[in-house]
């Protein structure tokens, strides 16, 4: 809508438009400027450093550097654009782009409050590289251990949401070298802890609510990445390739109801007679979202599997997930299954969700009893192999509702 | 006042004084009235198409829109 109203006036001269978006994965922005056709220069803010809780939000700066209007209409535009404000007698500050470096900010700082660790970490954060996110993480630390130091409810929230970002982005590295599975429960973990210290700040909440179970979706996230798609080919563009692929979660439609889909087919080894993965071929990584919940609430689980040890034999059976039933609560599916990629082997990612809808009278932490069911090949000798792993998924409680 | 704080402490924290004041603003409508002392704020982040960064500043001498979004 904005950028529609606004064409004619950027088109005079009189008003420059630039995009604020709250997003992790830029691709995704990319790709949702590419569909709307988004012609001015879009800005990045991950960790919600310009201390926004709701999106979206339209702000009018003046040529000066001034606040004019925080959330104008769009029907007042054209009057505020002509509102001529007297030349100011104190220059509005402008920040040094030297001075948002890590290597600026840590060779100068002498303030070591948990504001600037935030900073420092926030500045390595965006640098994007492994060592400097995981740097990012030691300043963060810093940053919500001074704060808690300090009783500081506001700056933990801070730096707790940004650890959950940090995280999220290690798990996200697309170099296999620096993978770290477990990041993504840490990151679940420090969105919650934000969340609970702030629990009006929206942007923060919806993070959850991104890999979190339908019963708690707002709206599906992204599902408008399918059209989004296809009318960007329709139009004979090359849309934006996302590399972080959507989880089922980001694409889930909201429901109130829990549904369950149980599978008619039996368990397909319920005495354990498949040969166990003793070698850990595969690793399988656990993320429940939210971490922590009250009885009769629902969880989304994420169950990532990596070929660590070998490759995915895509000539035999695929994948089988199998759920064992709980008196704990009810879960969505039974059996999940993985479609095997089209070529003989390979070694990607795989990832698996179900949800899991705990009973009322449920205490402390339950666990949720699985196991997989996969072909594999040896890197040693190439051996394949069709092997077992068992699972137990942790699911923790809080205490009352 | 902001300039009494900028004169005290590094320009990079003074930005994120001018944002905290101007996201109050902005979260809890805000409307400057005359003679009163309005936000400034300058802020640097990440281009989404990667490489470069995009400072407000840099854009002094027209009036800007900015538009807070999400792609979710």
């Amino acid at each position: 809508m904005w950028n529609e109203k606004t064409k004619q006036l950027v088109a005079d001269g009189k008003l420059v438009v630039i995009g604020v978006v709250q997003e992790q994965h830029a691709e995704r922005a990319r790709l949702y400027k590419q569909w709307k056709e988004y012609d001015f220069p879009i800005a990045q803010d991950a960790t919600t450093s310009l201390g926004l809780t709701v999106v979206p939000v339209p702000i009018l700066v003046d040529e000066h550097g001034y606040l004019l209007s925080a959330r104008p209409r769009v029907d007042e535009m054209e009057q505020l654009v002509d509102v001529q404000r007297p030349v100011p007698r104190t220059p509005a500050p402008r920040l040094n782009p030297e001075q948002v470096t890590s290597t600026w900010l840590k060779s100068n700082v002498t303030h070591e409050s948990a504001e600037t660790k935030c900073c420092i970490g926030d500045a390595l954060l965006r640098e994007g590289t492994a060592d400097s996110i995981k740097e990012s993480l030691r300043y963060y630390n810093a940053s919500m251990n001074q704060a808690i130091a300090e009783e500081n409810e506001a700056l933990k929230g801070l730096a707790a949401f940004r650890l959950g970002v940090a995280y999220r982005n290690l798990f996200d590295l697309v170099d296999a070298s620096h993978k770290d599975p477990g990041c993504f429960s840490e990151a679940v973990k420090y969105w919650a802890m934000a969340i609970e210290l702030n629990p009006n700040q929206y942007i923060w909440r919806r993070r959850i609510q991104q890999y979190g179970p339908r019963q708690i979706k707002p709206y599906p996230f992204y599902d408008w990445v399918g059209q989004a798609t296809q009318e960007i080919m329709a139009r004979g563009e090359i849309p934006v390739k996302l590399t972080i692929p959507l989880s089922g979660a980001e694409i889930a439609q909201p429901n109130a109801n829990f549904e369950t889909v149980i599978s008619a087919e039996k368990n397909p080894d319920p005495d354990g007679r498949i040969a166990s993965d003793l070698d850990r071929i595969i690793g399988i990584h656990v993320t429940v979202v939210p971490g922590k919940i009250v009885p009769g609430e629902a969880v989304r689980v994420h169950l990532r599997l990596d070929a660590e040890n070998g490759h995915w034999n895509n000539e035999a059976e695929e994948l089988l997930i199998w759920i064992d039933e709980s008196k704990a609560g009810t879960r969505s599916s039974s059996r999940l299954e993985f479609s095997n990629a089209k070529k003989p082997s390979s070694d990607e990612s795989r990832t698996l969700e179900f949800e899991f809808k705990t009973n009322d009278d449920v205490r402390d932490t339950i666990h949720l009893n699985g196991y997989a069911l996969y072909n594999v090949c040896t890197v040693d000798d190439g051996q394949c192999l069709y092997r077992r792993q068992d699972f137990s998924i942790p699911i923790e409680i809080k205490s009352g509702k | 006042m902001i300039s009494v704080v900028f004169a005290t402490i590094p320009p990079w924290i003074v930005g994120q004084e001018m944002v905290d004041q101007v996201a109050t603003a902005i979260n809890y409508q805000y409307t400057p009235r005359q003679g009163k002392q309005v936000p400034h704020f300058d802020f640097i982040l990440p281009s989404i198409d990667g490489g470069k960064m995009i400072q407000l500043s840099n854009y002094r001498g027209k009036k800007v829109l900015l538009l807070h979004f999400a792609s979710w």
